[in-house]
């Protein structure tokens, strides 16, 4: 099962060809020229620089991913038709098991992937001017929705935060639904054993975000809402509310949707190469593709598919926040790729098998 | 532990079948070969177009798993990773990478074979040197021509100086330059007591390398023995080759030959003296 280094760097040279370059290179010069972030997007209201500066993050990767997934799954889909079509010849003869090969394939394609993206990581932070983002998300966590529809309303919920977080804001969303019509007054408070109630007022037409600051405390705590005074019917919509912590470092945003990209892209590539094995390049290729999707469909399964946290990332990247380091789940996820395309290529008995 | 008298070969009902088509019908071009190679001992096959002989040394290498059968290398099972670093392989076409430099492919298979970086270099260095590449050595592989593929083809074969060289066409797209080439090297292999199969349609090639032949018809072996006692039993055309005579006494031979009631089909220089030629022209 050892692989070579040598070989590694072959395959690293066969992603990174003069054609991968180009598309690379097209891609970079794509994210880097766009505007990402026009006031039109947001229906012409200004955008906080937070806010601008992750929509030029997220457009650049959106752009990078665009051409590096569908490129390293391809090129990784027909590298076994290569070994077919002649390259068993030495492939075969050397003294690496088969497996060994497919390992130094998945490791030239790592390599290849880290040179791939970093242009792109250091193109967005170009373009957002080195802007960062004022919160970094730490972990969702799961509240049900709720209808308060009168004054005499009101609605508690345990929730938990994350465990070593002991500061941290609350991100939750409230809407007064009716579409620019009349707009409602709701009050939030929190509190926990060992800290102050901290109590807020938010002014809400259509769907707002409010944010709470939690400061020190152990446990779980309570969240209230009331509506006050008189006025429209509140929603609080389930099933999410986000935790951040304040501050992220200056480089954070940039590494974690490098990572992000990089377990999403090399999960794709590996699950292309193990397939290939056993069918055609592009059956292994349309096979690549569909598993994000697939994935998506099952909540408990994806979480283990460093694609969902991918599509998270760049979401909470958009919208002006720190993503946070991939989830270990996904660091799971990918490796399990990653396992898989040896052990399918082992397993293909007739893998150096050329047609007569 | 295979003592020295293990053959170097030894194989029995060696069967090997493609499987194609809408049905995936299984195609048998091997019928159960059995094959004996000692070592040090240099082994020629020959056989039309479609015989299996390409098959075979593929099977011998590794490269392609039998369907049936038993292959032992050196009295070990065929595919273990350390017999693999023990046989050489020359393809019947070039399939090495071609955006790497000739040096750069040599010190990559060799290091796939076994032989420590430190090694693979100097010997990289050697074999392209004693196949006239030398001076290619930083050329892609890609930029060269069908003969330095060859001649690139049986460097990297010997690169790990293995004790079992399979060649398959060695010499096809080969010019005068590289007979000469592969010459020695199959003399150096030959002081080596390197065991040797040949697969070639020259006839000269087997007859000169081999002091065994096997003719292979239909992935069967259809006879075998020492290259003359095989070929001269068909009574067919024969070439001679010699040197040192002159027009009027190779005039004089003709004579003879037709004396005896034979026919001198093909006059000419051998390929030795375009390699003379080559050589005068270089210098």
């Amino acid at each position: 099962m050892k692989p070579s280094l040598g070989l590694a760097a072959l395959v690293a040279r066969r992603f990174l060809s003069p054609t991968g370059l180009f598309l690379i290179g097209g891609a970079l010069a794509l994210a880097v020229t766009m505007p990402w972030s026009p006031s039109a997007v947001r229906g012409g209201a200004e955008l906080s620089l937070e806010v601008s500066a992750g929509l030029a993050r997220q457009g650049v990767w959106i752009c990078a991913l665009g051409m590096i997934l569908p490129w390293f799954a391809w090129r990784s889909s027909t590298f076994v038709r290569q070994w077919r079509q002649g390259e068993s010849d030495w492939l075969g003869t050397s003294a690496l098991s088969r497996a060994g090969v497919a390992w130094s394939h998945v490791i030239g394609a790592l390599f290849a992937l880290g040179i791939a993206l970093v242009p792109f990581a250091i193109a967005g932070e170009v373009r957002s001017r080195r802007t960062s983002p004022q919160l970094e998300w730490l972990a969702d966590g799961a509240v049900r929705s709720v209808v308060l529809m009168t004054e005499n309303d009101r609605v508690s919920l345990d929730v938990d935060p994350p465990a070593a977080a002991s500061l941290a804001i609350a991100r939750f969303v409230v809407a007064a639904p009716g579409n620019g019509g009349p707009s409602a007054t709701v009050r939030c408070t929190l509190e926990r054993a060992g800290s102050a109630t901290i109590r807020s007022e938010a002014r809400i037409s259509n769907t707002t975000s409010l944010r709470l600051e939690l400061r020190g405390g152990t446990g779980p705590l309570k969240l209230t809402f009331e509506p006050v005074g008189p006025g429209a019917v509140v929603v609080l919509e389930g099933p999410r509310l986000q935790w951040f912590a304040p501050h992220p470092a200056r480089w954070s945003v940039a590494v974690s949707l490098l990572l992000h990209a990089w377990l999403a892209a090399a999960a794709c590539a590996a699950i292309a190469l193990g397939v290939a094995a056993w069918t055609s390049p592009g059956t292994a290729f349309l096979f690549a593709a569909a598993v994000p999707a697939i994935a998506g469909l099952e909540d408990r399964a994806s979480v283990f598919w460093p694609g969902v946290g991918l599509r998270d990332a760049l979401e909470l990247a958009g919208a002006g926040f720190g993503p946070g380091y991939p989830a270990l789940s996904a660091w799971i996820g990918c490796a399990v790729a990653l396992c898989a395309a040896p052990c399918l290529q082992a397993l293909a008995r007739d893998l150096w098998r050329r047609e007569p | 532990m295979a003592s020295p008298t293990t053959p170097a070969i030894e194989a029995r009902g060696l069967e090997q079948s493609y499987r194609s088509g809408f049905l995936w019908r299984a195609h048998k071009v091997l019928h159960g070969i059995d094959l004996e190679l000692p070592r040090g001992a240099r082994l020629g096959l020959v056989g039309p177009n479609g015989s299996g002989k390409s098959t075979l040394l593929r099977v011998l290498a590794g490269v392609e798993r039998p369907s049936a059968g038993v292959l032992t290398l050196f009295g070990g099972e065929w595919s273990g990773g350390e017999l693999r670093r023990r046989v050489g392989f020359l393809p019947e076409d070039a399939p090495f990478p071609r955006e790497l430099r000739a040096l750069e492919t040599l010190e990559l298979l060799a290091s796939l074979r076994g032989v420590a970086k430190k090694n693979a270099r100097e010997r990289s260095r050697e074999l392209l040197h004693a196949v006239g590449l030398e001076s290619a050595a930083r050329t892609a592989l890609g930029r060269f021509s069908r003969g330095m593929l060859r001649r690139f083809g049986l460097a990297q074969a010997l690169v790990h100086e293995p004790e079992l060289v399979l060649l398959d066409e060695p010499t096809a797209g080969l010019d005068a330059l590289g007979f000469g080439v592969f010459d020695v090297l199959l003399e150096r292999c030959r002081s080596r007591d390197t065991s040797l199969v040949i697969a070639s349609h020259v006839l000269t090639d087997l007859q000169t390398h081999c002091d065994q032949l096997i003719v292979l018809h239909e992935g069967l072996v259809a006879a075998s023995g020492a290259p003359r006692d095989v070929l001269s039993a068909e009574n067919g055309p024969t070439t001679l080759e010699f040197e040192g005579l002159g027009a009027a006494e190779i005039a004089g031979v003709e004579r003879k030959i037709a004396m005896e009631g034979g026919k001198v089909l093909l006059r000419g220089p051998s390929p030795a003296a375009l390699r003379a030629l080559y050589r005068r022209l270089s210098r």
